[in-house]
């Protein structure tokens, strides 16, 4: 079976998973994932933006940060540690964007899990305050909103 | 979505003041005065974000006498919906241009055996 390349996208109270499947062992999407060179590769964004700080400290303990940058545009970064790794399998690390971010520190947890040469890759991010995912998702309308997920659900729905 | 158009979506998004922006717009339109004050920021500078906002279709100002308020482009909601639409059309892109990066990885391991 090739790797379905669609981004799977789940929510919870507490947490975003994004998951997805590539055509490659278990190993090399890891390596993709912890050395800065080929961070850098596919991490960049659009056409006009660069990459000018691609730090990554392949070790637990660690700290890894990227800032992007566009001539026209307001750079912006991200920020954080590595909490755990398991080479080929698993990776834990906070993230922390620049500024005034509402999300604040989440903790990400990205699995490998390999199977006939297609790897599947599950990445969650853990938000410490339920109400704060419902901010980053809903651009903060919470006050007065009363939105529920599932009216979000069924409006991504349509 | 032309790339242009996505661009300026990366762009409006990706930055924590302009999230906080569109979350003060999603409980009513605000002057670019009432926009700066939460924030350490000059109103030029917040002023600059809005104009990101703008050109990425995600709000507009429109003329009331000498105000000039800014609003949420659609329906909060349904902002919402297309905020986590893009959110995760840029993750999209970032994974597909993984697939490519880990094409090059394959090449030169079989290169090097």
């Amino acid at each position: 079976m090739p790797a379905d390349r669609s981004l799977k996208f789940e929510r919870s109270n507490h947490a975003l998973t994004f998951v997805r499947q590539f055509d490659a062992t278990a190993d090399q999407v890891y390596r993709a994932h912890t050395d800065a060179n080929l961070i850098r590769k596919w991490l960049l964004g659009p056409p006009g933006w660069s990459m000018p700080e691609c730090t990554h400290e392949n070790r637990i303990g660690g700290k890894y940060r990227y800032v992007w940058a566009h001539s026209d545009e307001q750079g912006f970064g991200i920020g954080g540690t590595i909490l755990d790794l398991k080479p080929g399998t698993r990776i834990v690390h906070t993230e922390l964007f620049d500024g005034v971010d509402m999300g604040g520190e989440t903790i990400v947890t990205t699995h490998f899990d390999e199977d006939g040469g297609v790897t599947t890759m599950r990445m969650c991010v853990i938000y410490d305050n339920p109400d704060v995912i419902e901010a980053a998702l809903a651009t903060g309308m919470t006050d007065g909103m009363q939105m529920s997920y599932e009216n979000l659900d069924r409006l991504v729905a349509n | 979505m032309r790339p242009e158009t996505l661009d300026a979506t990366f762009a409006a998004l990706a930055d924590p003041t302009r999230r906080a922006i569109l979350a003060r717009l999603a409980t009513g339109e605000a002057t670019i005065n009432e926009l700066a004050e939460p924030f350490a920021m000059s109103q030029p500078a917040i002023s600059k974000h809005v104009k990101v906002l703008e050109r990425a279709g995600l709000v507009t100002r429109r003329i009331d006498a000498q105000r000039r308020p800014v609003r949420l482009e659609a329906e909060p909601m349904k902002a919402a919906a297309s905020w986590i639409d893009d959110y995760r059309k840029f993750w999209e892109r970032r994974f597909d241009a993984l697939d490519a990066v880990l094409d090059e990885m394959k090449a030169e391991e079989k290169k090097s055996r």
